[in-house]
Formats: C-alpha cells, structure tokens, sequence
C-alpha cells in the first residue's frame, strides 16, 4: 500500500471527512511532513470509491461550499487494519534485533 | 451535486463535462480552500495537480486503470535506467561504444557530441528529483530529456537530408529518439498517488542506475558481452516475479525496452540486412516492440470491469 492511500485511509478511521478535511488530517497524521495536493487526492479517492475501501456518507453545503463526506467501508477498514498488522510486525521485528546486542558491538565501535 | 460550471475556477474547468458536473463544486471547494492565504508558488502547484488530475481523466490515465498502475512501478525504474544508460553514453569504460557512435565523425549515441552531453545530463536530473522527493519536478524533467532528444537528432538529421532519404528519418527515430519518448510517457502516465514515495524505495534508485550502468558499458562492447544487456534485462524480468505486486514484471519490461531498442535496433537492422530483407521491411521488424509496447499499454488501459463511471458520483 502506497503511502497516501495510507494517509488517507488513516485519516478516515476514525470518522468521515471530506476532501479539505482529509488534506488537513493527512498532513497532521504526518507530522506535516506530507501535503497531499488537491489534484493528487481526488485522484486517489476517485480509485478508492472504484475499489470500494471507501464510500460517499453524504453531501452537505457548509459555510456556501460543497462538501462531499467520505467514510471507509468494511473492506476499507479491512485493508487498513491488514497494512497496520504488517507495520506493527516489521516494526516489532525492527526493535527485537535493535536490542540483540552482537558482542562486538556491545559498549561501541571501540 | 450538480454545478454551474462557470463558476469554476479555471483548473476544474479542465475537467470532462459529466465529471465536472458530478464533483466540479467540492473539487472546487477543496481547491478554494487549499489555495486561501497561499504563496504564489503553492498555488500554482494546487492548481498544476488540479490541471494534470483534469488531463489524466481526459486522457483516460486514471488510477483506477492497469496501465497508469504499471506506470507508476515502472516510473523509479524508468528514472534509474535513464539515468544509467545516459551514464554509461557519457562516461564510457574502455572499449565500450554506444550504439550510434562515430567517434572520428563526431556522432555519439545517434547525436552530435554536444548534443549527446545535454540530453544524457538532462535524463539525469529525473533521478537527482525523485531521490530529492520531487516527483512532480521528475515528470517535468524526463519530458524536457526526450523532447531535447527528438530535437537533437532532427538536428543531426537535417543537415544530412542531401544524403539521406526522408523515409529515413522514421528509421532514426525509432533508433533513438521514439525509445526515449517512451519513457518520458510511463513518467507521464504515472499517477502521483500511486508513486513510491518512500526512502527505501529511494534508496535503491541509484543502486538500479549503477546496475544499468555497468550493463549497458559491458553490454556496448564487442563480442559475447552484447548479450550481457538482454541477459540483464531477462532476469531483472524474472526477478520481478518476487515483488509482491503482480504488475511489477511488466513494469519492469515496460522500464527496460527503450534501453534495449536503443543497444539492440542497429545490430537487428544490420543482420536483417544482410539476411536480404528490404530496407521497409527492417525498418517495420524493428517498429514492432515500440508497436507491441503501445498496443500492450492500450491493452492494458481498458475500463476495469464493473467498474463505475465517474466515481464519487453517489451518496452510500
């Protein structure tokens, strides 16, 4: 999974949001170290919907804009939920060998 | 939501009627909302991704499609490769001569020496942005390397249309030039959301350019060592198969084709020559991977079936 279909998918795990809130939460969940563009997002979600991980929840105007509300679907939550298993075991893998200390490597380069 | 369409900013205007008028509004407020209080210089990158997203629905280059998917494996791929076949035109081992090159006339890879420094520099520059995380600045950069290609060959052609025929030149852009158009397309036709934007993916680039590099200043020289190209390109193939994406061979064929037209075409021509074929009919044996390649890429971008037309267009 690349990562802005994670971002995005991520940032609809806990509630629907539409394309300006998604631009927002993405580039919280990141740290502000992604700033997902308009163009680049639609893009995205416009495949997302074709693959059903996630769907339209409603349509509403706020403050005079359209707002289109997205939500994920079961098979959405279903694939995020896979894609964190797999960071968590990598992750998990990553820790157990930073604390195998090598007795050569123990104490420094020295 | 349906939407008067000449409200729309011109970006989203760009967009095919039936999508303009299912998503025109809220493409539009995000957009609104994504360039409020900007710089100039965010603001014409918001509305370049509106642009280059309304363009790709045109141009039926969507994500959702198999082609724009294999793009998007094959783009690092493409970048490093360029990268390393323009290395190796440049910097060359001993005894490794590029395809095209006559050194004592000035010609090097099918293009005067200048010539051949500018577009090898320039289809260097794709790899330094990508490694830089610039993908977009990539794109740019890739199309820039393959216009400068086309026109540096017209400008060797041109000169020498006295000695040659017109129906010639179809025949040197197929050698060089059209290979090179190739992969300025896969950049093209790569969606950014789909890109491997990681460091590790990064990482491995110039790993991928040293690899091309040393293949393709091996492969140029005399004897056995021209197999060592198409050997190199037939595992890299195979070794696609371990990747956990199922697109990615094809990727990977779609990456390697315009270096192996370029090293390969030459020789082929020449033996068919000398095999009695007639000069149309070698020039149409060594059209045929560039047309299998554009006919694969057609094949390839059909409407995934069930899907729907535009999406986004109904409420759960």
């Amino acid at each position: 999974m690349q990562e802005p279909t994670l971002l995005i998918l991520t940032a609809l795990a806990d509630e629907p949001r539409h394309g300006y809130g998604l631009i927002q939460e993405i580039e919280a969940i990141s740290a502000g170290r992604y700033r997902m563009r308009t163009g680049t997002l639609y893009g995205a979600l416009d495949r997302l919907l074709s693959q059903q991980l996630i769907a339209v929840e409603r349509e509403e105007v706020v403050d005079g804009r359209a707002r289109r509300f997205y939500t994920l679907t079961g098979q959405g939550r279903a694939a995020l939920a896979a894609e964190a298993e797999r960071l968590r075991s990598v992750a998990a893998e990553a820790e157990r060998r930073l604390h195998v200390l090598r007795p050569g490597l123990q104490g420094g380069a020295a | 939501m349906s939407t008067d369409t000449s409200r729309l900013p011109l970006p989203v205007r760009l967009y095919p009627r039936a999508y303009r008028q299912a998503n025109g509004a809220e493409t539009a407020a995000t957009y609104a909302d994504a360039v409020a209080g900007a710089r100039l210089p965010a603001r014409i990158a918001e509305a370049a991704g509106v642009t280059g997203h309304a363009l790709r629905m045109r141009a039926r280059l969507t994500s959702e499609r198999t082609f724009p998917r294999v793009a998007a494996l094959a783009a690092p791929l493409v970048v490093a490769v360029a990268a390393g076949q323009s290395a190796a035109q440049l910097f060359r081992l001993p005894g490794s001569t590029p395809p095209e090159t006559l050194d004592g006339l000035g010609q090097l890879a099918g293009l005067s020496v200048t010539g051949a420094w500018i577009t090898g520099l320039l289809w260097c520059t794709p790899l330094l942005a990508v490694l830089a995380g610039r993908w977009s600045l990539a794109k740019v950069l890739g199309v820039v390397a393959a216009v400068a290609v086309v026109v540096a060959r017209l400008a060797w052609f041109v000169p020498r249309m006295a000695t040659l025929l017109p129906d010639h030149l179809a025949s040197l852009l197929l050698n060089v030039g059209l290979p090179q158009l190739m992969w300025a397309g896969l950049l093209v036709a790569a969606p950014r959301d789909l890109l491997d934007t990681s460091r590790a993916g990064r990482l491995l680039l110039p790993v991928a350019a040293l690899v091309t590099y040393v293949a393709a200043a091996v492969g140029w020289q005399e004897g056995w060592r021209g197999a060592v190209l198409l050997v190199g390109a037939v595992l890299a193939f195979a070794l696609g198969f371990t990747h956990r994406e199922r697109l990615f061979p094809v990727a990977v064929l779609f990456a390697v084709l315009p270096l192996l037209i370029v090293s390969y075409t030459s020789p082929v021509t020449l033996f068919l020559g000398e095999a009695g074929l007639s000069y149309d009919a070698t020039v149409a044996v060594s059209a045929l991977p560039l047309i299998a390649a554009v006919v694969a890429g057609c094949l390839l971008n059909r409407r995934p079936r069930g899907a729907g037309s535009p999406p986004a267009g109904s409420v759960r």
